[in-house]
């Protein structure tokens, strides 16, 4: 069944990356309408089948001709380019989605604990609080605050800015780990909340086991199925962040070199032709979507090791 | 427990929509946006701009001398009506496909596959993409075709929760009790599923508009607005400029101004994090509200 499963997501995963190349290599000749002395007035844009047709030919000619993407101006080849700065975002991406997931648990079972004791203003009032307030306030606050700090005297010299910089790496960490981890906390609240009053709950009272191995060993089992349910999600929220946290903190990864290769010029000549780099991007996408592909695939292996109900069901 | 959220959030909201409809005509808002050249301080000093908070300037200026509250008051209105409308046009989209999705194999078959190649990713990536083909970049509409490319990207997540929502509810007894006693099937949508998905929807609204509001803040970062211009330069060459007064515009030059300038992105970002925060306090609220009201929440646990 897990098989069938993952065949099913190998499929997807393929058909996605193919939409996505082909929205690549859609043609970009433009026809640019021009006045007296190449005043622009209008572009116009014509689609072909066969130019696209002739994009994804070409693609895959000069993959093979030059077993791999080419070269970089520093003679590297693009390929290597292209694993190290990934390898690069990745160092900070998958800390912060291990963490966000483990601390995320650990403080909706926190949360749940203290709701109705003494402190329950920190429990989940504080989740969703962070919840609510979008994390680039708080990165871009957070970021203020340390060079701040360090101007009055309390902080020492910490780096926020450079791609080297351990300071920049603990701290793109921190800023990537923020909504996953509230995230996590509220589904993970939420779910041991609706578990309550369940028979299982109360037999495994009635039987004597204490109230904490009750919440640890029968409850969050039960929780896990729902929480991981939710890794796609957090997945693609991180991806998207790790673009802004790269780009506010100068951090070189690979969401910093795809935006560079897709980006639109700030300027144009008439005549010229809207060219992004199509091999780089090429490659990004597919380690970024094979990256959603193993965090989607890794979710399903473990909710089918946690449940047994999971592992008939289809996917 | 009195719903404090829902009072509170209600405030804020209706303080926005007075900022809207009302702000441009405030007196301490510069209407015409006026570009102070420099000011002079009371020991005699001159202050080029940025003009930090002072005087005048409640909370500073920007690159041109412009006050930063005016600013972002006058800018409410367009930033607000991009938001309403990607949300528009993305639940004019979903709230159909989820219920014939419900009907209907076929459609349902459909959206998952919208969601799950969606699912492949991440938001920005996508509309980065589409901000740079030429289709786009040179098209007279660009505005409406962002906007549409906001709106898509997210209208597969929503109608699956829709869907599923509509499912649960099939799961009740009440509904078998309906068709018991011989209930349409418009008369059972209408009377059984429709007073118990409705609010979901617009809990699901609110909270959205609070994403893409999000979202629009997260592409002002890598310089993607929704409206743009070309300007000709000295050079012969055509610049493209923002004409924008929206406020993740003033995000262009973050990555500088954090350094000297904070007062800029810090206000910018104060002002997109508050309006979210309504949103997502209504939200919650509303829920709340909703809960009470159709005794969807059990209170005996």
């Amino acid at each position: 069944m897990i098989l069938r499963s993952l065949l099913y997501q190998v499929l997807l995963w393929g058909i996605a990356t193919m939409i996505f190349l082909a929205l690549l290599f859609l043609p970009r000749t433009t026809n640019y309408t021009t006045g007296p002395r190449g005043m622009f007035i209008s572009a116009k844009y014509d689609y072909s089948v066969k130019a696209h047709v002739q994009q994804f030919k070409d693609f895959f000619t000069y993959v093979k001709e030059n077993k791999g993407l080419g070269t970089v101006y520093n003679g590297n080849s693009l390929n290597e380019n292209i694993i190290r700065t990934f390898k690069k975002s990745m160092m900070i991406t998958i800390p912060a989605l291990i963490l966000g997931f483990f601390l995320g648990i650990a403080k909706g079972v926190f949360d749940f604990r203290i709701r109705r004791r003494r402190g329950k203003l920190f429990g989940v009032s504080t989740t969703r609080f962070f919840l609510s307030i979008p994390d680039l306030f708080l990165i871009i606050s957070l970021q203020l605050l340390i060079m701040e700090g360090y101007e009055a005297g309390i902080l020492p010299h910490i780096k926020v800015y450079g791609s080297d910089e351990p300071s920049v790496i603990l701290l793109d960490i921190i800023f990537l780990v923020i909504y996953p981890l509230f995230y996590i906390a509220n589904i993970t609240y939420f779910s041991i909340r609706d578990e309550q009053g369940m028979d299982y709950i109360r037999t495994a009272l009635s039987k004597g086991t204490s109230s904490f191995k009750v919440l640890y060993r029968h409850v969050l089992k039960n929780c896990y199925v729902k929480i991981l349910s939710h890794t796609n999600t957090i997945t693609l929220y991180t991806l998207s962040n790790l673009f802004i946290v790269e780009y506010l903190t100068n951090y070189r990864g690979a969401a910093f070199f795809f935006y560079e290769t897709l980006t639109s010029p700030a300027m144009f000549r008439t005549g010229q032709q809207l060219e992004i780099g199509i091999y780089p991007a090429a490659g990004y996408i597919i380690l970024f979507t094979a990256l959603i592909f193993i965090s989607k695939v890794l979710s399903q292996i473990a909710r089918g090791l946690i449940s047994p109900i999971e592992r008939q069901g289809s996917s | 427990m009195k719903n404090w959220k829902l009072w509170i959030s209600s405030i804020f909201l209706l303080v926005l929509l007075f900022f809207v409809f009302a702000g441009p005509h405030l007196p301490f808002v510069d209407q015409q946006l006026k570009q102070t050249g420099v000011v002079k301080t009371n020991e005699g000093a001159f202050i080029l701009p940025p003009i930090p908070p002072r005087e005048g300037f409640p909370l500073g200026s920007d690159h041109y001398g412009v006050d930063i509250l005016s600013l972002i008051i006058i800018g409410a209105k367009e930033t607000l009506t991009i938001v309403v409308l990607v949300v528009f046009v993305r639940y004019l989209i979903a709230i159909p496909l989820a219920i014939g999705g419900f009907y209907s194999k076929l459609l349902e078959g459909f959206l998952h596959a919208w969601q799950q190649v969606f699912s492949f990713m991440p938001p920005i990536f996508f509309v980065s993409f589409f901000v740079t083909l030429p289709l786009i970049f040179f098209s007279p509409e660009r505005a409406q075709l962002i906007i549409l490319v906001l709106a898509v990207l997210e209208t597969g997540r929503v109608a699956e929760i829709i869907l599923l929502h509509m499912k649960e509810t099939q799961k009740r007894p009440y509904i078998e009790a309906g068709i018991v006693a011989g209930g349409s099937p418009l008369g059972m949508f209408r009377k059984y599923y429709l007073p118990v998905v409705l609010p979901h929807i617009i809990i699901l609204i609110i909270n959205d508009m609070g994403r893409v509001l999000f979202l629009l803040a997260q592409l002002g970062i890598v310089h993607i607005y929704v409206t743009h211009k070309f300007v000709t330069t000295e050079s012969g060459a055509y610049e493209v400029v923002n004409t924008s007064l929206a406020w993740p515009t003033m995000f262009r030059t973050i990555t500088a101004d954090i350094f000297s300038y904070e007062w800029i992105p810090f206000s910018v970002i104060g002002a997109i994090a508050v309006t979210i925060y309504t949103f997502n306090m209504f939200a919650d609220g509303l829920q709340k509200f909703f809960e009470k009201k159709y005794r969807t929440f059990r209170t005996d646990l």
